[in-house]
């Protein structure tokens, strides 16, 4: 059903939804926006955060054996975000202690109607979604509420009209003419490993692992023993990821690992499951200290 | 609960939002502010915090009995420290104390300390861990331009034309700066870097000359001579604000390029080069440790100031000096008067004006001669001159030369008090342990490394028993007999802004959302100093010689051990090496050799080797690079496992009393 609902009774949307659920959803903490739990729909902003909210379905740290299977909404998540997340499943749905969360997590995806600044989502899937629960397009005075899961529409949503459905077309109509999707057709074969342009990149690349924890596509982690065994993040840029035993290491320097990882994201993946490891969110840009750009690479220019 | 700190590792400042529930950190993230970080973490913030929640966090203060401790009450545990440390003063004299104050700490926490010291004991003997970073910094600009802190911003970086680089691994160290460099000079800036190693920086460097260690200053008088032989000099710019330049003149005529050359080792091209190019663009200066620890530090850093006023360099956007601090608050610690020969403000313990404010505030007579410094402090425990310390958020066992002595020291105390976050190297030698807040429990101020003052918000619930550490300083003093009526940090604060000039008028509501950079007035903050005249009126040129550094190579001892920090670890590790990522990515100690030296030696990487100084011995491994020129090796000094600071020079520089850590003759023994 497509539905709308007026902007300013969002708030009382929310404080409803409060009510019975954990609510996330993007909030100002000083001059910044960040995804955290909402105390109230005065706080909820509609607006892209630096970060999303992988770790609403996938701590950053967690004890391994501590199934958590809390219903929670995250409201005012990007598509790109969301998008990502369908791909995590098809690497991490079989393990229990994601899927157990995975599936209580109800997500409530708001599409951008302006593109970002280091976005490039147009190339991929677009602002907009085939596959959602509940997806949110601001059209003035209502957002469109496309809905797949009617058990959270509220009292204050009404059927959406066909003039409603022509601003949302035409607002889309705008969001790609202002973001041109790039051409990347079979980029997977263009992906080379020998490509010069890892080496660039590690002449200026500080290991700081942000390309890695910002990118809503990643999955890797590490365990480790520490009274109770944990699992964490981690960052195919650190050696240590991939050094083995004797000190050994088959990705021993930064232009190597930084290889792996655009490899993977352009090349293997895609050879596994048809799909490109990126959704186009621009994060790992905006994450960078020293602005290593996927979207140059993907276009072939050098660094 | 969504909170916005600072991280609390290097200088840098870095400004994050906190995400926990009480007990654990959720998440991190990098603030978008603009002037700092604009969205960016190294791996230290987004990997490091995990030390916060650790369970081996101490809980109860501890009292030691025989071999071991016993968990004892608060009550219990401020009246041991009080009535020692009185009975010992009384004894022994106030001298007989010392107080070892931190970086890491607070500002409110550091001026507490150095007030216990000096109201309470009537001691300058207080000190902290600027001692052995940038105590040469502080006595060396002061004596040039009168303040001894960055001159400019780090947003300033953007607006410079070249970056002149001796003495710090940036990327490494303070690597959002690094970043913000890379940055600029992927966007055409130039870059002049000066280091014995190669670093990630010199894929940026036009010119990178790789002098020996210690001859930083000669390497510094025969830029400036070029400049003057070359009449690339700021006329107006010295005439106007400067005086002592024909000293000055004087002494640098010495150094022409051959010279210089056969001094440092470098091309007399590219040094020739590199003066060219500073004096012709827009330049900062950065420096660290490279050039503050040797016993010319404090020559060195005149030399950079000289070089700056030489060239004009100074007071103005795009331009200046930029010591790089180390910690998150050794700026602050520094501007507190945590030293044994300043008081807050940067006011000499012997300057009776100066003095004369804090003794009318304080209601107290104040001792006028310098205190010990931090590693005289171990000496004179070591002569039993010494007789009690109280340590806070130091672990010198590892930080500091020549640690066996140190040990020694420890021994020969008839009290020790560490406060600390957990049960260090340097705690277990204590008396008695009191555990206190980290950065996530606490509120207060850090003041980064271009002197912005930024507020630190509690994201944690203490663990266990803990107490902050103002508080606990300020129950002392109460046990003393003494009326301390601080109910929080702010009323710390309030004290500070009306007694530290550079603070003056500040407090929390003026730095709620953004941080100022001091000197304050009003809460309104200076971005760029020394721009009309110098802090101190007329910069001062204070030209110097250049000395053979205490250590050099011998038959004996026939390589130059140089120590820094490494990427992913930090200082003595009792913060890093609980981060189960920064761990793994550096779990070991080593030592940098050579290929050409690990061929002459028959060395393989891995191999294990013994270190062997005129001050001690260690074992490491190899690890065979050319990073490092022939003749020199380098350690990382974070690792107990291969303390370093057993075999370092603990030589000091005369004036700043920091010790020529950079520099140390060794030689090489396979295991």
């Amino acid at each position: 059903m497509i539905y709308k609902i007026k902007k300013d009774l969002l708030k009382k949307y929310i404080d409803g939804l409060l009510e019975k659920y954990e609510v996330w959803g993007p909030k100002k903490i000083g001059n910044d926006t960040v995804f955290s739990k909402l105390k109230s729909g005065e706080e909820f902003i509609d607006a892209r955060t630096l970060l999303g909210p992988k770790e609403s379905i996938y701590p950053i740290k967690e004890k391994i054996g501590e199934m958590e299977s809390k219903e929670i909404i995250v409201m005012g998540i990007k598509s790109c975000d969301l998008r990502a997340y369908r791909m995590l499943d098809d690497v991490l749905g079989i393990d229990e202690f994601y899927s157990s969360r995975r599936r209580n997590v109800h997500f409530l995806n708001f599409v951008c109607t302006e593109p970002c600044e280091y976005g490039f989502c147009s190339t991929f899937f677009g602002p907009r979604l085939d596959e959602y629960e509940m997806q949110f397009t601001d059209i003035g005075e209502y957002y469109i509420v496309e809905s797949k899961n009617d058990k959270l529409i509220g009292r204050d949503f009404e059927n959406a009209t066909e003039d409603d459905l022509k601003i949302l077309e035409s607002k889309m109509r705008d969001f790609y003419n202002k973001m041109p999707p790039m051409n990347i057709e079979n980029l997977h074969k263009k992906i080379s490993w020998d490509d010069p342009r890892y080496r660039e990149f590690s002449k200026r690349c500080i290991s700081c692992g942000a390309c890695n924890f910002a990118c809503p596509t990643c999955f890797c982690f590490d365990t480790y023993d520490d009274d109770g065994l944990y699992r964490e993040w981690d960052s195919c840029i650190l050696s240590g990821f991939t050094r083995m035993a004797g000190n050994v290491n088959p990705r021993n320097t930064l232009d190597l690992r930084l290889r792996q990882r655009f490899m993977h994201k352009l090349r293997y993946h895609y050879e596994n499951f048809s799909y490109y490891l990126c959704t186009g969110c621009g994060r790992c840009i905006e994450v960078c200290p020293v602005r290593i750009d996927i979207r140059d690479f993907i276009r072939g220019v050098g660094p | 609960m969504e909170v916005k700190t600072v991280c609390p590792y290097c200088g840098v400042g870095c400004n994050i939002i906190v995400v926990s529930d009480g007990n654990r950190v959720l998440n991190i993230i990098p603030s978008k502010y603009e002037a700092i970080n604009y969205g960016t973490l190294c791996i230290k913030g987004w990997k490091g915090l995990n030390y916060t929640e650790s369970k081996k966090r101490l809980k109860k203060p501890l009292l030691k009995k025989g071999d071991g401790f016993i968990e004892i009450s608060w009550k219990e545990a401020i009246k041991i420290a009080a009535n020692n440390l009185k009975e010992i003063m009384e004894r022994y004299g106030p001298d007989a104390l010392g107080f070892q104050s931190s970086a890491k700490c607070t500002n409110e926490d550091n001026y507490l300390m150095q007030k216990l010291a000096r109201q309470v004991f009537k001691t300058n003997n207080i000190d902290h861990c600027a001692r052995s970073c940038h105590a040469s910094t502080i006595e060396g600009l002061i004596s040039t331009i009168g303040s001894g802190a960055m001159t400019t911003s780090i947003r300033d970086i953007d607006n410079a034309e070249l970056y002149f680089v001796i003495g710090s691994n940036t990327t490494e160290q303070h690597p959002i700066i690094g970043a913000r460099i890379i940055n600029n000079i992927i966007s055409g800036k130039k870059l002049i870097l000066a280091d014995p190693r190669k670093i990630q920086l010199s894929n940026f460097s036009s010119i990178h000359m790789r002098h020996y260690p210690g001859t930083d200053l000669a390497l510094l008088n025969t830029m400036a001579n070029i400049i003057v032989e070359k009449g690339l000099y700021n006329k107006k710019f010295i005439e106007e604000r400067t005086e002592n330049f024909e000293e000055f003149l004087k002494v640098i005529e010495f150094y022409d390029a051959d010279r210089g050359a056969r001094i440092t080792g470098v091309d007399p091209d590219l040094i020739e080069k590199a003066a060219i190019m500073y004096a012709k663009s827009r330049s900062i200066i950065f420096y660290a440790m490279g050039i503050t620890q040797h016993t010319q530090g404090t020559e060195n850093v005149q030399a950079i100031a000289n070089l700056a006023m030489l060239t004009g360099n100074i007071g103005k956007s795009g331009t200046g000096i930029a010591p790089l601090r180390g910690h998150n608050n050794v700026q602050g610690a520094s501007d507190m008067g945590a030293l044994s020969d300043f008081l807050p403000g940067y006011r000499r313990v012997y300057d009776d004006q100066g003095r004369r404010i804090f003794e009318e505030a304080w209601k107290t007579d104040l001792p006028s001669k310098p205190g010990a410094a931090l590693n005289e402090m171990f000496h004179l425990a070591l002569e039993g001159k010494i007789k009690a310390l109280y340590i806070m958020g130091e672990n010198p066992i590892i930080s500091e030369p020549e640690n066996e002595k140190i040990i020694e020291a420890f021994k020969r105390l008839e009290f020790l008090i560490v406060q600390d976050i957990f049960m260090s190297e340097t705690a277990e030698y204590a008396s008695l342990v009191l555990p206190s807040y980290s950065f996530a429990e606490k509120i207060g101020t850090f003041t980064n490394t271009e002197r912005r003052i930024q507020m630190v918000r509690p994201f944690l619930n203490p663990p266990g028993e803990t107490r902050a550490d103002w508080e606990i300083i300020t129950m002392i003093a109460r046990e003393m007999g003494y009326e301390w009526n601080y109910n929080s940090p702010e009323d710390v604060m309030i004290e500070i802004s009306s007694l530290v000039p550079q603070y003056k008028g500040i407090n929390y509501s003026c730095i709620e959302n953004e941080g100022v950079q001091w000197p304050v007035n009003d809460c309104k903050g200076t971005e760029i100093m020394h721009t009309e005249r110098f802090t101190r009126g007329k910069g001062r040129f204070m030209p110097a010689y250049w000395k053979r550094p205490s250590e050099f190579t011998t038959d004996e001892y026939p390589y130059i051990l140089t120590t820094g920090r490494l990427y992913y670890q930090f200082h003595t590790g009792t913060m890093t090496r609980k981060s189960n990522i920064l761990e793994r990515e550096a779990p070991f100690p080593f030592a940098e050799v050579n290929p050409e030296d690990a061929k002459y030696l028959s060395l393989r990487d891995d191999d294990c080797i013994r270190i062997i100084s005129k001050f001690g011995e260690l074992t490491t491994r190899v690890r065979i690079t050319d990073v490092v020129p022939k003749g020199i090796v380098f350690m990382p000094f974070h690792y107990h496992e291969s303390p370093v600071n057993r075999i370092t020079n603990p030589n000091i520089d005369p004036v700043a009393r920091i010790p020529e850590l950079k520099v140390t003759a060794v030689r090489i023994e396979r295991c």
